[in-house]
């Protein structure tokens, strides 16, 4: 595949980005065993099956080239840089849960189109879908650690819409996919049969479960609880209980894409690295359940950017309602007119301000 | 505390057991000499191959463990997935009716040495589960605890069943509550995995005894799994009775190659391939004949559930073959196909097959070779 002759101004930005920061990318400690790969700006194949000696070596690669997308393997290989997986000689891998925060049910009337009456076709959510997928990726750390003993579980931004969780125990290392898929289906719920959980039997006057119990039947008898309080309604726990069990399950399910979660060759962004689909920073994130969270936290980037809008719009960044119009150049600040730019929702007009 | 091998014999290596035993390292040349040894191992395959639990009761451990271990190194030689498949199942079923009478002691001692992480909880779990009518309370009580790793690992083939399914265990701080009943169960597909390992390590040495007792094994195989192309002779390619097999999804592919080698399959895995092929339009036989190749295939059984699910039996009714949400579910889609439906995959790929098809008709000047 050919590249443009002239350089995507998103690669400036990205240049920009890494020459400050290019020192400040995460790396696992047995990252000579890993795979790297990277997508660079308007080219659709990645470049795969690479590998590095030192964190140095790394940042000279990516000030080169400029990726859109950078990546380490998930998987540990005797040869990372081997070009099939045959003799690239899998050894493992770590176990890794996508959140996706705009496929939330408690997010699905929060995703937007920014811009109004026109054909330009994207979706948004709104900051508030941060909080919610932040609270349940640390549900998921939670049952992880609480139901399968583990301990070393990072919770990292994606940079775009969501929070991966990813296990680091060597013992779940050599797990198979088909084998992930039922760690993942348990944080879900898929496949819950709860006439087994909570056993009817004959001539038996079923009780309800109790929230120290393990397994499902404590996180279902916790969230009752939690719901029942909550919407401090004035039926018996017991009856709020019965009657509102499917949608106490849909509370207490975790809603990863356990696609992610079984592919045992996956890619991982490095924390560090940039998002091109954003132009948000990947990163771990350091901040509790409860705490707010805004997409301008993930920007690096200071200063001003000129722009020109494609559409007319209303953007959510950074707590506020942005709205632009259509072709009047505006100057705005780094963080968010990087991220319209990233978005593909404006073009550049001037970019000599911009600070990281 | 020691494990009775006469009752588990794939727990110990032939060398161990020779030395541990009689202080000397197995002679192999020279225990194939001895007839009355090599009858029993025989013995041993025939009667996984004729489908019976192998009667042992009257001999010595010595007999036990030595003619279960001659039985493994001539089936390796055979070299008939299907047998090998087949004698791990009978033999697993074997070691299963003992693994049911041990105490917990000696339960929890013979899936140690398995290599099981099982335990006894500090405190045994007792879930209150309701009350009797009279106000009696009644409780489920878990006697063991298993590490889940091991856990997936072992209970795959069960997931079918909602029981099994991790996400409808109660499990806590690494490890998944049991019942004895269910850790036994569990043990037989232990070693139905450790039989089926031992034929991937064992490395055969080079003797004459071997070969020819080997043969005489082969011969029991009955013909219609004797393998030729080394895929129970069945095709793999091209059409199959009606069912292209290159056009299959790649779900239902893995399930299809799974049988030709004589993979024990799970329930479902079952019920997914005859109904999916069943929708295809193949007749009973052909269904029967393909699944001959598992290792726990019987004839009778087998014709009547497949009449079952083809609507000829029972309610008349039909049973659609799952769709991808479904198979997905238990744990059985292997791909994203960008389909909703596993049949859907199978006629566009039959469609697109056609076309390349019809291409090569107008086009037969291409020197290039096709795959």
């Amino acid at each position: 595949m050919s590249r443009h002759s002239s350089r995507d101004p998103r690669e400036f930005i990205v240049g920009k980005y890494y020459k400050i920061k290019g020192g400040d990318l995460v790396l696992p400690d047995d990252f000579r065993s890993r795979e790297f790969a990277f997508q660079l700006f308007n080219m659709k194949s990645y470049m795969r099956h690479i590998v590095f000696e030192s964190k140095e070596e790394l940042k000279r690669w990516i000030l080169v080239k400029l990726p859109h997308s950078a990546f380490y393997s998930s998987a540990i290989y005797e040869i990372p840089d081997a070009p099939t997986m045959k003799e690239k000689g899998w050894s493992g891998a770590e176990l890794q849960l996508d959140i996706d925060v705009d496929h939330l049910i408690e997010c699905k009337d929060k995703t937007y189109n920014p811009c109004k009456n026109s054909s330009v076709g994207l979706e948004l959510f709104r900051e508030e879908c941060l909080e919610i997928g932040l609270a349940k990726a640390y549900e998921a750390k939670n049952i992880l650690e609480k139901d399968f003993g583990l301990k070393y579980i990072e919770i990292h931004f994606s940079g775009n819409r969501g929070f991966h969780v990813l296990v680091k125990d060597r013992d779940l290392l050599l797990l198979e996919g088909e084998e992930r898929r039922e760690l993942a289906d348990y944080l879900n719920g898929t496949g819950l049969a709860l006439n087994i959980i909570i056993p009817k039997r004959r001539g038996l006057i079923s009780q309800i479960p109790q929230p120290e119990e393990p397994g499902w039947r404590g996180r279902l008898a916790r969230w009752a609880l939690y719901l029942h309080r909550k919407e401090a309604i004035s039926v018996s726990f017991e009856e709020f209980f019965w009657s509102n069990l499917e949608r106490i399950t849909q509370h207490a399910s975790i809603e990863t894409d356990a696609q992610v979660t079984i592919d045992t060759t996956r890619l991982v962004r490095i924390p560090g690295s940039i998002n091109g689909k954003s132009g948000l920073i990947v990163s771990e994130v350091k901040k509790g359940p409860d705490e707010e969270v805004r997409l301008d936290e993930f920007s690096p980037f200071k200063g001003t950017l000129k722009i020109k809008p494609l559409c007319n719009m209303e953007v959510y960044f950074g707590g506020n309602k942005n709205v632009f119009s259509k072709n009047i150049t505006y100057k705005v600040e780094g963080n968010i007119g990087v991220f319209l730019l990233f978005k593909g929702l404006a073009g550049l007009v001037y970019s000599g301000d911009l600070i990281v | 505390m020691k494990v009775d091998f006469s009752r588990y014999p794939f727990l110990v290596s032939l060398n161990d057991y020779m030395v541990a035993v009689h202080k000397y390292i197995v002679d192999l040349d020279s225990l194939l000499e001895n007839k009355s040894i090599v009858n029993l191992a025989v013995k041993r395959i025939e009667s996984a191959i004729k489908g019976r639990i192998f009667d042992g009761r009257g001999l010595s451990t010595d007999d036990l463990v030595i003619s279960f271990h001659i039985a493994v190194l001539l089936i390796k030689k055979v070299n008939s997935r299907w047998l090998q498949s087949r004698f791990a199942n009978f033999e697993a079923e074997r070691s299963y009716r003992f693994l049911q009478e041990e105490d917990q002691r000696s339960l929890m001692n013979v899936l140690r040495v398995s290599g099981v992480n099982v335990d006894k909880p500090r405190k045994e779990l007792r879930i209150l589960v309701g009350y009797t009518k009279g106000g009696r309370e009644v409780y489920d009580a878990y006697d063991f605890i298993i590490a889940f790793q091991g856990y997936v690992r072992y209970t795959r083939r069960f997931w079918g069943e909602g029981k099994w399914k991790l996400v409808n265990r109660l499990v806590s701080g690494g490890f998944v509550y049991i019942r004895q009943d269910e850790l036994a169960r569990l043990g037989k597909e232990v070693f139905y995995v450790k039989i089926m390992g031992m034929f991937d390590e064992i490395e055969l040495v080079p003797i004459q005894t071997l070969e020819s007792l080997a043969d005489k094994v082969k011969q029991l195989i009955p013909e219609k799994y004797v393998e030729t192309s080394g895929l129970g002779g069945l095709s793999l390619t091209g059409k199959t009775g009606k069912v292209v097999v290159e056009a299959l999804p790649p779900c239902i592919k893995r399930i299809y190659n799974a049988m030709l080698k004589g993979d024990n399959l799970s329930h479902h895995e079952r019920f997914a391939i005859a109904t999916f092929l069943l929708a295809l339009g193949v007749d009973t036989e052909y269904l029967v004949n393909l699944f001959r190749n598992l290792p726990d295939f019987n004839e009778k059984i087998t014709r009547y559930q497949i009449e079952h699910l083809a609507g000829k039996r029972g309610s008349g009714r039909k049973y659609s073959p799952y769709n991808c949400e479904s198979m997905r579910s238990r744990g059985l889609c292997v791909a994203e196909c960008g389909v909703k439906h596993p049949l859907t995959y199978y006629f566009s790929e039959l469609r697109k097959l056609k076309k390349e098809k019809d291409r090569e008709k107008t086009q037969p000047a291409s020197s290039e070779t096709r795959r």
